[in-house]
């Protein structure tokens, strides 16, 4: 039932440009590209605690890895490559110590890259923004599909894995997991690094889809807040949650954009505030539990 | 080629003076942001990602009553601070006491509040810039010059400086010495044994949030009177606030002041000699420094 049910989805998902109009294929790409990166921050964040407020900046390397290699293939390497780089040297730094330095050390990266790049721009090359290389609009279609689905399939992966299983225990009790041998710095920097890699890739399958880019958009504050507010509106930790969130918050920001451009984040803040305080455990418990007591 | 060499001349004196001068000035300003942060952390563990739009807030307020009643901004010193102190005790009941109570340990407590004061900062910013628009906006006051010894001071950094020395030796004195601030250390310290003598968590919690926030709306009064003032301005506030905390060890006061001072003379270094777009470089090289060697704090 289950593998009927998503050999479907994923038929309808690559069919889908054949009989689809062109905004819903962009509408459709949206929400692929916030599920994937919503289940990024998830799969590290949601799992191990660890808030990161800095996905805005691997996203903007992605973004901008596309734009300097010129070709596809190099600069999603370039992306890959890059963004576990910073992510592993961030993790080398911060994560032996507690949550909030974590917290602090990403809050003010994609703002530390961006002021550099702009610097860069402006005082060397001499321009703000670059013209990015044209993709034929399928290809980006199924380069957006593709990056998605195999973001998914690896947390599934990694989550029976070994470090899947460490990172769960860390975020249940730190201590804990310390004591029962788990080499818990080495798993948390290696968590967050693979998460901030995906976001990279995701970024620079953006990057596909814009024609114009400067470091105002690519490293977009955005960035790191949506992913956030979808995991706890899902529910954290779990990626039926991550997914879940992902589709109703881009299908509202959609709503939102088209009629409510100014109030959109305003909206958008007040939404994560009711959440958190009224529903901390996520749209989906909350479901299953008025079901239950229901029953 | 004769003028350049005189003009480099000229030049020698003052920038050292300049820097050294402006550096404190920013310093002092800085460990004003840095104290209030740290206060709230301290005592409430809520890491207020929030804090510098509450800074920014401030500017606007003294902004707004400066162009459109023509307050005097010194004066709105006052209106801002009470508009801070009452948001800071309508955030706490709003939301922070709730989230306190619905939560089944202190990590989750950290983590919920820091997402919601970064939802917090989202909102503000986007309030702020539908009112004001997002250009940028300045006024001009105390803008003339003293000359002493040689070389002219801008008046308005000569009160920015006074005012903020002005501030934190009173959050000094109110810490060293009243029952509030004695109260507020002993929460920091050990927040079981201060409810055991008698003091009242809850209490003292909304009284420090409330009281980090004004000092940041203050901050952020004192900021308008030197730079053009944005909806936006806020993260950059913000990091330098929990950069000054990661310098000075949480919930240790006189390290922000000196923290602060730290940062203040880095950053200021960094925009005058370089670019202030390299500002962000600057703070991140101290805190990866502070983070590998010290990783508790200069002051602990």
């Amino acid at each position: 039932m289950k593998i009927t049910f998503s050999t479907i989805a994923f038929a309808a998902l690559i069919l889908s440009p054949l009989f689809l109009g062109a905004y819903y294929i962009s509408l459709l790409m949206s929400v692929l590209y916030w599920v994937a990166l919503a289940s990024s921050w998830n799969f590290f964040s949601g799992t191990t605690k660890y808030v990161s407020l800095g996905s805005a900046a691997f996203f903007g390397v992605g973004v901008y890895m596309v734009a300097l290699g010129k070709d596809l293939v190099v600069g999603f390497s370039l992306a890959a490559l890059l963004g576990f780089a910073i992510s592993l040297a961030v993790g080398l730094v911060t994560l032996r110590l507690s949550g909030m330095y974590f917290a602090i050390f990403t809050f003010g990266l994609s703002e530390l890259l961006k002021n550099v790049l702009l610097w860069w721009e402006t005082t060397i090359t001499g321009t703000v923004g670059r013209w990015m290389p044209t993709v034929q609009p399928y290809l980006t279609y199924y380069i957006v599909l593709t990056v998605s689905l195999a973001t998914l399939f690896l947390i599934i992966f990694i989550r029976r894995s070994k470090l899947g299983l460490a990172l769960k225990a860390i975020g249940e009790c730190e201590d804990d997991a310390a004591h029962l041998g788990i080499n818990v710095s080495l798993y948390k920097t290696l968590g967050f690094a693979i998460s901030s890699t995906m976001v990279s890739v995701v970024g620079a399958c953006l990057a596909t889809r814009w024609t114009y880019i400067d470091p105002r958009i690519a490293f977009d504050p955005l960035y790191s807040f949506m992913p956030a507010i979808m995991v706890l509106l899902g529910g954290v930790g779990k990626l039926s949650g991550s997914i879940m969130g992902a589709i109703i918050i881009s299908l509202i920001s959609e709503i939102l954009l088209t009629g409510f451009r100014d109030y959109y984040l305003i909206i958008l803040g007040s939404v994560l505030l009711v959440i958190i305080r009224f529903l901390p455990n996520g749209i989906i418990e909350a479901i299953v539990k008025t079901r239950w007591l229901k029953r | 080629m004769a003028i350049s060499i005189r003009r480099e001349k000229n030049m020698e004196f003052p920038l050292f003076f300049d820097l050294l001068i402006g550096g404190l000035i920013l310093g002092l300003l800085y460990s004003l942001i840095g104290a209030g942060l740290n206060l709230q952390y301290g005592v409430t563990k809520i890491l207020n990602v929030a804090h510098g739009d509450f800074l920014m807030l401030g500017a606007y307020i003294t902004y707004f009553f400066f162009v459109v009643f023509g307050v005097d901004p010194l004066l709105s010193l006052v209106i801002s601070g009470l508009i801070a102190f009452f948001l800071g005790i309508l955030l706490q009941i709003g939301i922070f006491r709730g989230l306190i109570g619905g939560a089944t340990s202190p990590g989750e407590v950290e983590v919920r509040s820091l997402l919601a004061c970064f939802a917090l900062s989202f909102i503000i910013q986007n309030i702020v810039s539908i009112i004001f628009t997002s250009n940028p906006k300045s006024y001009r006051y105390a803008s003339g010059t003293i000359i002493a010894g040689g070389t002219a001071f801008p008046v308005n950094r000569i009160i920015v400086a006074g005012i903020s020395l002005a501030v934190n030796s009173a959050l000094y004195l109110l810490l060293r010495f009243t029952r509030v601030g004695i109260a507020m250390r002993a929460v920091v310290e050990e927040p079981v044994g201060a409810r055991l003598v008698g003091i009242n968590p809850a209490k003292i919690q909304t009284l420090s949030l409330s009281l980090g926030i004004v000092l940041a709306a203050w901050a952020g009064t004192l900021a308008s009177l030197l730079y053009a003032i944005n909806p936006f301005m806020g993260s950059q506030y913000t990091l330098i606030a929990m950069a000054i905390m990661v310098v000075a060890g949480f919930g240790s006061f006189v390290g922000s002041i000196v923290g602060g001072i730290i940062l203040g003379y880095a950053s200021y270094a960094v925009m005058r000699l370089l670019s202030s777009s390299l500002t962000f470089v600057a703070f991140y090289a101290i805190l990866v420094v502070i983070l590998l060697c010290r990783p508790k704090g200069l002051m602990r």
